[in-house]
């Protein structure tokens, strides 16, 4: 693994990043994840199931999983993606931000402007549902504010993570916060994450998105999930380009 | 795009909810999906994404039922909930003729982005304001014929026309996905229906939202 994390970042690490070599670095990601995977099958031969069987039912039998994080591990991918990812990352973060940087420039100049704009402003400017505008501006209830604040501060921890799914977590984790809102349809849900990653100030989403659409392991409510992100995000970057 | 078929060998179909704000997507989804409604439309679990597992003739099928924003404001975002879709139900309100308008554009931007491949429902919403009615149903059949589309009429206030908008939808997937049949265990709770149709409501999970999902990892339909 030392050596593949060497090979990796020399070749599309330091001063030859080149955001053309994304798509080069992405297959040697996914080879890299496959050859590791046929390791695993190797060494639990008796576990001759699916991948998801093999990875999930190996570590229980090993000890190295509690009841809780059995329910996690379902797949190879939870499984070797935060041994893969944690050498690898730096780099191939790099090359997405190389690739994303005129769409981030963008959605980062239209961050500049909704954040400028006060809570009531903003709220309107979004078209959060009227209803729940009043609640909120009323002051008689800030606790739908107060949650989006909460899932906003949860969403700044997306820069100190790498793996795909711990990304997909944090989206759940935020998703929760929402949850006392009410009639949290697509019409609240967009504008609530638009508003939460406005507040968030997140840089390089979009080389985020990118990444976890190439490499997280969704079930269909994640992929939900992202498109809703990506809406923000396509949202956000179009008052970029307007301003 | 072929639908998949997931862990249980149930077919996981993706079918996308368009229409202007208020006209009751979210309402005719939930009583679909979690038979519920309120007046004042309030609800405290997420409604953004529901799924729906059935069982028709013995093939098992999954909707995964994603409601898009209706506000003006986020219509240019369409085209990233609608990509990759299997089916689309695009709803207008009865009683609101601008809502009709708004649901023609859809369908035309759904024909334009996704061609025929995708199953077409148009439901006029609101059928217990019959007196309020501003879009007269003959105009609403001749468009939807002209658009290869199917009309229903809803209500998702009493519960009227949903289950058999939904069960049109499922079949013509189902047709259109060919004979990729999956016979499903048997199921006491099946009920016979007209036209020899056993329909199978295998209920269950449908409250998990968006990113609600935690590590359950047994897919939706299992």
């Amino acid at each position: 693994m030392n050596r593949l994390e060497t090979v990796f970042r020399d070749s599309y690490g330091g001063i030859g990043a080149n955001r053309f070599l994304l798509p080069h670095a992405i297959s040697e990601v996914q080879y890299i994840i496959k050859r590791l995977h046929s390791i695993v099958r190797i060494l639990f031969p008796f576990l001759d199931g699916s991948d998801q069987d093999v990875t999930a039912i190996g570590l229980t039998r090993l000890g190295d999983a509690d009841p809780d994080d059995y329910l996690c591990i379902n797949s190879g991918y939870t499984l070797l993606h935060p041994l893969v990812f944690q050498r690898i990352y730096p780099s191939l973060k790099m090359l997405y931000i190389l690739h994303h940087v005129d769409d981030d420039k963008e959605y980062s100049r239209g961050t500049e402007f909704l954040s400028q704009m006060d809570d009531e402003r903003l709220l309107h400017f979004i078209h959060f549902p009227q209803n729940l505008c009043k609640t909120i501006l009323g002051k008689e209830d800030n606790t739908v504010l107060e949650d989006l604040e909460n899932a906003a501060i949860v969403l700044q921890r997306m820069n100190t993570l790498y793996a795909p799914g711990e990304f997909l977590d944090l989206f759940r984790v935020a998703f929760q916060q929402l949850s006392n809102i009410q009639q949290l349809s697509c019409d609240v849900l967009l504008p609530s994450v638009v508003f939460i990653v406005v507040k968030a100030g997140l840089s390089h989403l979009g080389a985020y998105l990118h990444y976890l659409t190439d490499f997280a392991y969704t079930e269909p409510a994640d992929e939900y999930t992202l498109v809703t992100y990506e809406a923000a995000y396509n949202f956000i970057r179009k008052q970029g380009a307007l301003t | 795009m072929a639908a998949r078929t997931g862990g249980g060998g149930s077919l996981q179909v993706k079918v996308v909810l368009l229409g202007e704000g208020c006209v009751g997507k979210t309402s005719i989804v939930l009583r679909y999906v979690q038979n519920q409604f309120n007046d004042k439309h309030i609800q405290t679990l997420q409604a953004s994404f529901l799924q729906k597992n059935l069982t028709i003739n013995r093939r098992r099928l999954c909707l995964n039922i994603w409601d898009t924003a209706g506000q003006e404001r986020y219509h240019a975002l369409g085209p990233i909930y609608y990509r990759d879709s299997h089916a689309a139900i695009v709803v207008y309100d009865i009683t609101d003729e601008d809502s009709f308008t708004k649901a023609k554009n859809w369908v035309r931007e759904l024909r334009k982005m996704l061609g025929d491949s995708c199953v077409l429902v148009i439901v006029g919403n609101k059928s217990d304001l019959e007196k309020n009615k501003v879009i007269q149903e003959k105009d609403a059949q001749e468009y939807a014929a002209s658009v290869g589309a199917k009309h229903f009429y809803t209500s998702a206030k009493q519960n009227k026309g949903i289950e058999e908008m939904f069960l049109d939808l499922s079949k013509r997937l189902l047709e259109k996905e060919g004979n990729n049949s999956n016979p499903s265990s048997t199921n006491p709770s099946s009920t016979r229906r007209p036209g020899g149709i056993t329909v199978t409501d295998d209920s269950i999970r449908t409250d998990r939202p968006s990113g609600g999902g935690g590590g359950g990892g047994g897919g939706c339909c299992g």
